[in-house]
């Protein structure tokens, strides 16, 4: 048995950049699994560090404006290993690692898995297009926590 | 809309501002300028962050973090999320604290208050090494302003008003916080976006005044738990009359961590505290309201007015960051004046120092004043005829 660490990354107040915390919520009715977490947030901080190394796995679930709309990537993390451009409000996923290594002495196996939204301007709900990835992402974060 | 909140509504809403305080506190301290203190005010700034911190002082890094997860948590088990919660709501909250969810919490606490009194007894084995940042950190005499008890010791919510000068000396005591625009001015300067408040019977610029940690320590008569009294008589023999340098925002910070988990842990140990009566609801009742809080950073003052429908048709807010615009922008040409000397060349360790002063107040600001080697700064030296004489400039 290994623990799953699922972090939703976003803002729902910013329409599309809250595709992570949606399909969060989404795993948290579906999944009954006590060895997955699943917590949502606005920015990775340091806080979620020790979270982060109690897992054998950890998930993470954001949006992307890059990859073209709809697309659904997984990227596997490894902790950085020198100073990204980042506040202390706000990790990227690799210098979440390193916080978890150099302070609780253990960086889990990371992914990254994005779903591209078109709409980021204020207001709630996510467009159509954002709407029709997430299958994919929940489909995705699945395998990767090897939930049946 | 005008109703009577039932005291274990507000009690709730206590702990879960002070909860907020111990996690804003941790931040600042911990992650924003623990750095500073550890690793050096002339260090890289690539260096000079938490991830800096982490390599070197692993422990105390560590324990920020428990501490900012407490806060966090605290206010997640009362609410059910972390931020932006609809869980204080018009007549209470919209929810009781269940006992299993009182237990949860007092669990966390012996841990927590360790953790404040080692940072706390650490901190003040240090405070000499910065003599110079004391002496001149927004060292200057102002007013403080502050909410507090009737008998005038801490309160962060429902409390009224008290304003102290830099003797200590109080100016105005027991004030009402919905009457704000009586005695606080609202100016503008020509060269902000932010509104520059100071106390009326003073006159602009002269009334400026202070919130926050400093100011909360300044004002009272005595804290109200018995750890943090302890540690608020020792911090007082810094200065006979108000303790004047910002710098000393970072003790104040501390003692207001270990006052927090106190507060908390009284507020826990009231069997009401887990009454389900929480909420009284109405109509609106009233067009206009003011409600005032002490947030961490300092006194809050929100003012609203609504139509029929109870849709709002003004705001006014006057946050903390505001009440202290004129004090930051003294502090900084303070710490300018002191630290740039003719002819010197202005070094990474000046700029930072111009950085730490704003710090020190912890205002919106303060994270990005300490984005990892990143922070944008433009200093210029200008003689009396208006040339640059001097300026170096970090993109």
């Amino acid at each position: 048995m290994h623990s799953v660490l699922i972090i939703g990354i976003g803002n729902t107040l910013r329409r599309d950049d809250g595709v992570g915390i949606v399909a969060a919520q989404n795993l948290s009715k579906a999944v009954g699994d006590p060895q997955i977490r699943i917590i949502c947030c606005q920015q990775l901080t340091p806080d979620l560090a020790k979270d982060v190394s109690e897992a054998d796995r950890v998930i993470m679930i954001d949006a992307d404006q890059e990859n073209g709309p709809g697309k659904v990537t997984v990227q596997e993390i490894m902790p950085g290993n020198h100073a990204l451009n980042s506040f202390t409000h706000d990790l990227e996923p690799e210098m979440l690692l390193v916080c978890a290594r150099e302070l609780y002495g253990k960086s889990p196996d990371a992914f990254l898995v994005t779903g591209t939204g078109e709409s980021f301007g204020f207001g709630e709900g996510l467009s159509r297009l954002a709407t029709s990835a997430l299958p994919e992402i929940l489909r995705r974060v699945i395998d990767l926590a090897q939930i049946e | 809309m005008a109703v009577r909140v039932p005291e274990t509504a507000i009690n709730l809403r206590r702990i879960a501002n002070l909860a907020q305080t111990i996690q804003s506190h941790a931040l600042s301290f911990f992650y924003l300028s623990s750095p500073d203190l550890l690793l050096g005010m002339d260090s890289k700034p690539s260096e000079r962050n938490i991830l800096g911190l982490m390599k070197d002082h692993p422990k105390l890094a560590r324990d920020g973090v428990a501490l900012r997860r407490l806060g966090q948590e605290i206010v997640e088990i009362l609410s059910g999320k972390r931020l932006n919660s609809s869980w204080i709501v018009p007549g209470g909250v919209n929810a009781p604290l269940t006992e299993d969810a009182r237990d949860k919490i007092r669990t966390r606490i012996p841990e927590a208050m360790s953790i404040a009194q080692q940072t706390l007894d650490w901190y003040k084995t240090v405070l000499e090494k910065y003599r110079e940042e004391i002496r001149t950190f927004a060292n200057f005499p102002s007013l403080f302003m502050s909410l507090v008890t009737p008998n005038g010791e801490l309160e962060y919510y429902h409390g009224r008003l008290r304003v102290v000068d830099s003797t200590g000396t109080i100016v105005d005591d027991q004030l009402d916080p919905t009457l704000y625009p009586n005695y606080i001015g609202e100016s503008v300067l020509p060269y902000s976006y932010l509104k520059a408040p100071y106390y009326k019977s003073r006159g602009f610029p002269k009334g400026v005044y202070r919130v926050g940690p400093l100011a909360r320590l300044n004002v009272i008569d005595r804290t109200g738990t018995p750890r943090a009294e302890e540690e608020w008589v020792e911090y007082r023999t810094l200065r006979r009359q108000a303790i004047l340098s910002n710098f000393h925002n970072h003790y104040a910070r501390l003692i207001e961590v270990l006052y927090s988990i106190e507060r908390i842990q009284q507020l826990l140990e009231d069997p009401n505290i887990t009454s389900t009566r929480v909420r009284v609801t109405a109509g609106a009742n009233t067009a206009e309201g003011v409600g005032v809080t002490e947030a961490p950073r300092g006194t809050l003052i929100h003012h609203y007015k609504t139509n029929d429908d109870g849709l709002i048709t003004w705001v006014n807010l006057i946050v903390a960051t505001g009440h202290n615009n004129l004090a930051m922008n003294h502090g900084v040409l303070q710490v300018a004046k002191h630290f740039i000397n003719n002819g010197q060349p202005i070094t990474e360790g000046i700029l930072n120092r111009v950085e730490a002063v704003i710090r020190t107040f912890d205002p919106c600001l303060s994270c990005s004043t300490h984005a990892i080697g990143k922070m944008p700064l433009d200093i210029r030296i200008i003689d009396n005829n208006g040339q640059v004489v001097s300026q170096l400039k970090r993109d």
